[in-house]
């Protein structure tokens, strides 16, 4: 039997609500009141509305692809799939090809997608290149500590021990692509949204610290770097 | 004998709020300036990042920030004919202690006083007449500065925090949403409320109800983004509820850490030293002139530091220990009520009230914030009749999480068990579904609550600990419980509320062991006169000119609300005065 848990919606992903809200909800690798059977076959095959299937970019597997910027999904919590689907329907995250799918699967079939990639287990590639301790280091000292110079928080109070990502709402980033998250970086720098609790640590982060981070975060799952 | 150091300018006893916000005042002209801590330095990154800061055992429990009352306690005694003990676990109050002081720990509670409270004496004699001020059987006085002149100084500080709250009164014009009881301000807070707790919004509609006028907390943990005047930044908070007893690992709390610090300690004029432990402040052969202070070092050595300014700014209590060690300004006497060092201690009147809902109305107090309540002024200082009741003042009542810690912040209704299966089918009951309320309130002074040296018990330096002799004022309770019963009927009134229950801690005698407020204020108080109070307007001593004695020791009574915002007010407002008059002209600055 599944365990009903009292989960909330918070955050990084719902800064625009007045009264925060509470969700009573399945999250975690069950489904996010989705079907994973229904989500798979969308994964598989897309929709019949013309929604083109999620593993052409993503894989079926859910592990993305790093060379073209495209995010691993795999084992990422349902609530948080679930709100990027939204976001990106709604323009809030703002992707002209993800929006493009999101606008066309409904409310439901975006919970099933993303049940079902939550679903699953990573595997998770070695990095692409050898890379320098010096990045490594500065990546691992804001990940875990931030950086007083900066007033930048480290990650980790956040994304949880490793960057392992704190369910319901708040992203996965040990194993995650580092050509990803330094995009998505910057586009959370570009927003200018003081509500917005990633902007102004985005914003405070130059380029190179940005690759270090990413650097830090993406081959810590394969070489189980702490 | 000690080590002679070169004569500075200025030299701060204890570097937290106060100290720090005068040092930061005063990086712009060319003082030499010291500031002796005696604890640690610690910063946002690396010191407080989670997951070592989110430990309620070590912070919350055994209480890691705070003063260290094994080398350092107070002695508490609850009248003069018994005899202090020292308390050796902190319970009612927390002083703080390392760089940042108490105001790393604080909840980022962000009041004004109110207008009648800089003028307590006259305002209640106007209202109700000599008679009933003086069968209360208090010893209120005016502050000797009035909330008109602190304005400027309070708007400044919201400013430099960028407190997140909604104005109720602009210059006069009531703003709707905003608490309509204010004193005037000159604009607009700085950013918006925090998002509202569903314990609040449940409050909300049941003050409303009854005809009360709810508004946001103003909270200096920040709603948005925000770059203050100097150029600091700080992050919107996150909720993630460990605020009181903790330090803020987003750089959403204000504090000495995220609004002074910065600016001081890059000035090359400052020169921070930790580990020092000033025992007294010297003075020449007059006695009228502080010549600097003597500290024992972290490697163990006896240091006199010569400076021209002397600033005492620790917590309350150690202020007047060492006013009363240096044997400057004469010791309140209790028995003529003569004397002006310890004269006036007051305290904070509080109670909670707690409201159980069923198990299907969530209330996630773990989504908290230090300041994150939704509230109501009607009861708040003089803003209702209190001709009736036979007391003065008033409390606000809030409803709010600070957060849901498992340990501390568990709350379950009376006649629960408090162990074994019991208590634990309890908390697996009731986790979550409870509303919490506080009433937080004045404190008035009386001619027996005051602060002493203890003829007994002395600290790691073989100096005597601080001697507090304190009860509640029959007024306060009398308050406090008006107050409470008015909590009640809204907890009661909350929709889906099931049952209440109440804990009023402004009762005799005073449990020291039961937090309650660490907004500890008086014994080195402000005034007009010297024979009744022990520093001027400017928080300077009416003895020995060249000393500065900052902070709510400089309070004659307690106001409604937590201090810190007044306290920051009376210094920036003090570093007014020094910068622009005492440095062209040292003396008296009245």
């Amino acid at each position: 039997m599944q365990r009903l848990i009292k989960a909330t919606i918070t955050g990084a992903v719902a800064v625009n609500v007045s009264v925060i809200v509470v969700a009573q909800t399945l999250w975690g690798p069950e489904a996010y009141h989705g079907n994973v059977g229904r989500g798979a076959k969308i994964a598989a095959w897309g929709t019949s509305k013309g929604v083109a299937s999620c593993s052409s970019c993503h894989g079926y597997d859910g592990v993305g692809n790093g060379d073209s910027r495209v995010p691993r999904l795999a084992g990422q919590s349902s609530a948080y799939l679930v709100q990027q689907l939204d976001d990106y329907a709604s323009g809030k995250r703002n992707n002209v090809f993800m929006a493009n799918f999101a606008q066309r699967l409904s409310a439901q079939e975006r919970a099933d997608v993303a049940g079902y990639y939550a679903s699953l287990k990573s595997s998770f590639p070695p990095p692409q290149n050898e890379l320098a301790p010096s990045l490594l280091e500065r990546g691992r000292q804001l990940a875990n500590l931030g950086d007083d110079k900066l007033t930048v928080q480290s990650c980790n109070n956040c994304h949880g021990p490793q960057g392992a990502g704190e369910h319901p709402d708040i992203p996965a980033l040990k194993g995650q692509y580092s050509n990803y998250i330094v995009q998505r970086l910057q586009q959370l720098a570009s927003t200018h949204n003081d509500a917005d609790l990633m902007f102004p640590v985005a914003s405070a982060l130059a380029a190179q610290d940005m690759q270090a981070v990413a650097a830090y975060y993406e081959q810590l799952a394969y070489s189980g770097v702490h | 004998m000690p080590t002679v150091l070169k004569e500075v300018d200025v030299v701060f006893v204890g570097f937290g709020w106060g100290s720090s916000i005068l040092a930061k005042e005063l990086v712009n002209t060319s003082l030499k300036m010291v500031g002796l801590e005696r604890g640690f330095p610690r910063f946002t990154s690396p010191d407080f990042q989670s997951p070592n800061i989110h430990d309620e055992l070590r912070f919350a429990v055994r209480k890691a920030m705070m003063q260290d009352n094994v080398r350092e306690a107070i002695t508490l005694r609850h009248s003069m004919s018994e005899t202090a003990l020292p308390v050796r676990r902190w319970g009612a109050f927390l002083p703080g202690t390392n760089l940042g002081g108490s105001g790393v720990h604080w909840n980022g509670q962000h009041f004004r006083f109110q207008e009648k409270d800089f003028v307590l004496k006259t305002a209640t004699e106007e209202r109700y007449g000599h008679k009933f001020l003086d069968a209360l059987g208090l010893t209120v006085q005016d502050w000797g500065v009035t909330y008109q002149e602190l304005e400027p100084y309070y708007d400044k500080f919201e400013y430099l925090c960028g407190t997140s709250g909604k104005a109720g009164n602009i210059k006069g014009q009531i703003q709707p949403g905003g608490n309509p009881f204010e004193a005037p301000r000159s604009r607009e807070y700085p950013t918006p409320p925090l998002k509202e707790q569903y314990n609040g919004a449940l409050f909300r509609k049941a003050a409303i109800e009854l005809g009360y006028h709810p508004y946001p907390q103003p909270s200096s943990n920040l709603s948005v983004a925000y770059t203050n005047p100097d150029g600091l930044k700080l992050k919107p908070c996150v909720y993630c509820g460990f605020c009181e007893r903790f330090a803020c690992p987003h750089y959403a709390k204000a504090s000495p850490q995220t609004v002074t610090l910065p600016i001081v300690l890059r000035s090359p004029n400052f020169e921070l030293r930790t580990q020092c432990q000033v025992v007294q402040v010297n003075r020449d052969s007059t006695g009228k002139k502080a010549t600097g202070v003597t500290y024992y070092d972290a490697a163990g050595r006896e240091v006199f530091q010569p400076a021209s300014i002397v600033v005492l700014s620790m917590f309350p209590f150690n202020n007047v220990r060492m006013l009363l060690l240096s044997k400057i300004g004469k010791p309140y006497d209790p028995q003529t009520g003569t004397g002006v060092v310890g004269r006036n201690y007051s305290y904070q009147t509080t109670s909670n009230v707690w409201s159980f809902f069923d198990e299907d109305v969530n209330l996630n107090p773990f989504m908290g914030s230090g300041a994150v309540g939704t509230m109501i002024d009607d009861f708040s200082g003089d803003n209702f009749d209190h001709g009736p009741y036979g007391f003065i003042g008033g409390a606000y009542i809030l409803a709010a999480w600070t957060g849901g810690r498992p340990v501390e912040q568990n709350p379950l209704p009376p006649g629960t068990p408090s162990w074994g299966k019991g208590w634990k089918d309890a908390v697996r009951k009731h986790y979550g579904h409870v509303g919490q309320i506080l009433c937080h309130g004045t404190s008035m002074s009386t001619r027996e609550n005051y602060l002493d040296l203890d003829p007994t018990y002395r600290d790691a330096w073989g100096l005597p600990l601080l001697r507090m002799t304190f009860d509640f004022p029959e007024n306060d309770v009398r308050m406090i419980r008006f107050c409470t019963d008015r909590a009640l009927e809204i907890g009661k009134a909350m929709p889906g509320s099931r049952e209440v229950s109440s804990k009023i801690y402004g009762q005799r005698p005073f449990d020291v062991a039961i937090y309650q407020s660490t907004h500890n204020a008086g014994g080195a108080i402000m005034g007009t006169d010297p024979n009744t109070s022990a520093v001027n307007k400017y928080q300077q001593s009416w003895d020995v000119p060249n000393l500065f004695v900052l902070g709510a020791s400089s309070f004659p009574q307690n106001g409604t609300y937590n201090y810190t915002n007044t306290l920051m007010a009376l210094n920036l407002h003090t570093a007014d005065a020094i910068r622009n008059r005492y440095l062209k002209n040292p003396g008296p600055l009245v």
